[in-house]
């Protein structure tokens, strides 16, 4: 046997070695959300991935992935010194638009009044925990298994994600808005506990929770509207929708819904926060598929990346 | 004729006969940048550099290292027309922090803002020279970049002390010797720039006498090029004569003219009231003259102009022993020779909270340690970006090379530029801090754009492309060392690469 047909093997030993390595990392460091350390993960399971193919391939990693982490990092500068520009935070109209689409009842005070009695973390408190941290962790794995199956869908992926990000930012420069919790502290709303990293501690992963407690201390308190937590839900779905199977799709739409609810029930955003990300995220993948229909001509392949036809070619990302 | 790889030649001085395209090997030809190209380049760079400068600028709301005494003494100009104080550097970089404070008061955003707009200014005009360097606009745009995302040129724009001012001027003063060099030889249109140029290096010079170098180089530059273009004879001779006047006698100009305000109000000034005291009627020996700076009894003297320049003149001299006998005590002080890898930062602040920081009177609290916990740290880092030095410096060698098989006047020029800023401090037994090093910033950028401007289009998006990236990347970790944002000490690890960082 000669190395040529030995290379699969090689590639699912390493990756192997790899799982073990990030569930010790894990373990001992901590789920790893800072954007850094999500990509380094991501990039090394590309290479790995990419052993025994042609050496560009593994250079292409770095020259594609380099400048994205780049971009991402100043979209967190950015959103960092939104929060410094100095504009008038809004406490009240993303609360009262609350009110108003449910009856006069905030559903985070309504969920948390019902769900949350201050005592120890519960059970089920694990599934919102990780369902608020894949935020920081899935679009970028996604972005990892494009990449390695049709690079142009990656890049169409990344362009979509990136100027999300940035449109996001807008949102938060020119209308700087408190999350429930803040307005709480401000005796806008009763008590309202921010629980979203609570369920670590079940998993006996306190450093993941100190991990995101500190980003969320460090990062800008008031970059709600629009959420991009759910924005991202919502760009998976339409993204990822016309080439996945049909598991894949009741996941996909459920991923928005379950994350909308999570968002509201851990006190990190309104409902209208979260219908405010869906919305960008529709914004932005009209806009881009307008531009690659106009570049590529109507029947270009390039159509197929927010609105392809479900019988369309290629690959699934689905089971 | 000398080749120039950026296609800079001259063009001849009569409008009828075209030079000769330049002996260009490389960049391949290609469409030249227009004018509104690159205006709306530089607009849109100053934009940006405003944004990625500006968030946190007034933390923390006191001094900064020297701004206790620019920051003042700018004051003391409004106020008085002169410093209070005896004065280390030339008036006009304080001049010109004294006109933030004039709109926005004797605070940290009155005194940080025109630096601020100075740092923006520099990484406009970095694209400028990138674009008139190698025509391309993605390269002009990688150099802006590899400056905006600098440390020395962040942190010298986010305080008021000068040496943004200089990185500002030098890099003006080399963009107008490029612009002369490309398309200035066309009638009656060079002498205005000529002199534009001389105004830019005197403005140099008129902030911090560092920048006297950037003149000789742009003078050699100047007149190689009326050499190589202009006929001989008395063409020749009066362009010649009109690049020595505008780089020897308009700076001379724009110094004294920075030193009026002295001259005319010397009884205020700390040199003309020892001088006072010396020679007036009350004469004799005033154990207080070396430190009193009161302009209360200086009135006594009657100045006549000769004295005015006179104890101006010796004030400089005073200034120039003041520099001569500088010797490193300063624990931030460090070798230039340390820039290529930026082992050897300067700390303009750093501050460790305390749990008793949180009962300091409102007037007293500089603001950093608000809502910090005890043991955090804050820190003012002036580093410069290592991504960039280090492919500066491998570019250098690069450049180096280039001019010496091609004799390439334009890349000898521009390497010549930034190492008459560099080499001096390296042999310097003075003090040196690494924010001396903002004016080379820009050219260490040219450096890099310009050795990759002969390269194939796709290996040379794919560098620049990387390295603005790893700039990017470096510039995001290193960050928070450069806010004055209280970090726990294990966040700080990832900023503070090396040990021997503060």
């Amino acid at each position: 046997m000669n190395l040529m047909t030995r290379w699969p093997a090689v590639r699912t030993g390493g990756l192997a070695a790899y799982s073990l390595v990030v569930v010790w990392f894990i373990d001992t460091r901590g789920v790893p959300f800072d954007r850094e350390t999500v990509l380094a993960w991501v990039c090394g399971c590309l290479v790995l991935v990419n052993l025994g193919r042609p050496w560009r391939q593994s250079v292409q990693v770095v020259i594609d992935w380099l400048p994205f982490l780049a971009v991402m990092l100043i979209y967190d500068l950015v959103r960092g010194a939104a929060d410094e520009a100095g504009a008038p935070v809004h406490f009240t109209p993303q609360l009262d638009a609350d009110r108003t689409l449910f009856g006069g009842t905030v559903p985070t005070v309504w969920l948390q009044d019902r769900l949350y009695d201050g005592g120890p973390p519960r059970w089920w408190e694990v599934g919102p925990a990780l369902v608020y941290a894949s935020h920081f962790v899935v679009p970028f794995v996604v972005a990892g298994v494009l990449w390695q199956r049709q690079r142009e869908r990656w890049l169409a992926f990344t362009r979509r994600l990136v100027s999300l990000s940035f449109l996001a930012t807008l949102g938060f420069l020119a209308f700087p808005a408190a999350p429930p919790w803040l307005a709480a502290r401000r005796d806008l709303l009763p008590p309202i506990a921010r629980t979203s990293p609570r369920g670590w501690s079940i998993l006996e992963l306190d450093v993941a929770a100190r991990l995101i407690d500190k980003g969320q201390k460090a990062s800008n308190l008031v970059a709600a509207i629009p959420s991009l937590h759910a924005g991202y839900t919502a760009l998976l779905l339409v993204f990822v929708w016309p080439r996945a199977s049909r598991g894949l799709r009741v996941v996909l739409v459920a991923y928005p819904l379950v994350m909308g609810f999570v968002l509201a029930l851990t006190g990190e955003h309104y409902v209208v926060d979260v219908l405010s990300g869906w919305a960008a995220a529709a914004l932005v993948c009209l806009g881009w598929t307008a531009w690659e229909r106009r570049r590529a001509g109507r029947d270009d392949p390039a159509r197929e990346q927010c609105q392809e036809s479900p019988s369309g070619p290629g690959s699934t990302l689905g089971p | 004729m000398t080749t120039d790889s950026t296609g800079l030649a001259p063009s001849p001085p009569s409008a009828q006969a075209p030079s000769p395209p330049a002996q260009a090997p490389s960049p391949p030809a290609q469409p030249a940048l227009t004018r509104s190209t690159i205006t709306i380049g530089a607009l849109v760079s100053f934009v940006v550099a405003v944004g990625v400068l500006a968030p946190g600028l007034t933390r923390p709301n006191a001094f900064v290292f020297d701004e206790v005494y620019y920051a003042s003494d700018a004051l003391d100009l409004l106020q008085r027309g002169v410093e209070q104080g005896q004065p280390v550097h030339p008036p006009l970089g304080k001049w010109l922090i004294a006109a933030g404070i004039r709109v926005f008061g004797f605070t940290p955003l009155g005194w940080r803002i025109v630096p601020l707009l100075a740092g923006a200014a520099v990484v406009a005009l970095t694209f400028v020279g990138a674009a008139l360097l190698t025509r391309r606009i993605s390269l002009a745009a990688t150099a802006a970049a590899l400056v905006l995302f600098d440390g020395i040129v962040f942190t010298a724009s986010r305080v008021a002390m000068l040496d943004v001012f200089v990185a500002l001027w030098t890099s003006a003063t080399l963009g107008g010797v490029l612009r002369i060099r490309q398309r200035g030889y066309r009638p009656g249109s060079t002498l205005p720039v000529k002199l534009a140029v001389g105004v830019l290096g005197g403005a140099a010079v008129a902030t911090k006498w560092s920048a006297v170098l950037v003149l000789p180089v742009a003078v050699m530059a100047l007149v190689e090029a009326d050499r190589r273009v202009l006929p001989p004879g008395p063409i020749r001779r009066r362009g010649v004569v009109a690049t020595l006047v505008a780089m020897t006698v308009v700076p001379m100009i724009v110094y004294a003219g920075a030193a009026v305000p002295f001259i005319v109000q010397i009884d205020e000034t700390r040199a003309g009231a020892a001088h006072c005291r010396a020679t007036g009627p009350a004469a004799g020996p005033d154990p207080q003259a070396s430190t009193n700076i009161s302009a209360t009894a200086e009135s006594a003297c009657d100045w006549t102009i000769g004295e005015r320049v006179s104890v101006w003149w010796d004030n400089q001299l005073d200034v120039l022993d003041f520099h001569r006998r500088l010797r490193p005590r300063n624990s931030q002080a460090a070798s230039a020779i340390n820039w290529v890898f930026q082992t050897e930062p300067t700390a303009l602040y750093d501050k460790t909270c305390r749990a008793s920081f949180t009962v300091v009177p409102p007037e007293l609290d500089d603001g950093v340690c608000q809502g910090a916990r005890a043991g955090d740290r804050a820190i003012v880092m002036s580093v410069g970006n290592p991504v960039l030095w280090v492919a500066a410096t491998l570019a250098m060698i690069v450049l180096a090379v280039r001019t010496a098989r091609r004799r390439d006047v334009t890349t000898a020029l521009v390497l010549a530029f930034g190492l008459v800023q560099w080499l001096p401090w390296t042999f310097a037994e003075r003090e040196v801090f690494t924010f001396y090093a903002a004016p080379i910033v820009p050219i260490l950028a040219w450096w890099v754009v310009m050795a990759a401007a002969p390269w194939a289009p796709k290996r040379r998006i794919a560098v620049c492309t990387i390295v603005v990236s790893l700039a990017v990347v470096a510039f995001a970790a290193i960050r928070p060392a450069m806010t004055a944002r209280p970090l726990e000490r294990d966040d700080l690890g990832s900023s503070l690469w090396y040990p021997s960082w503060p």
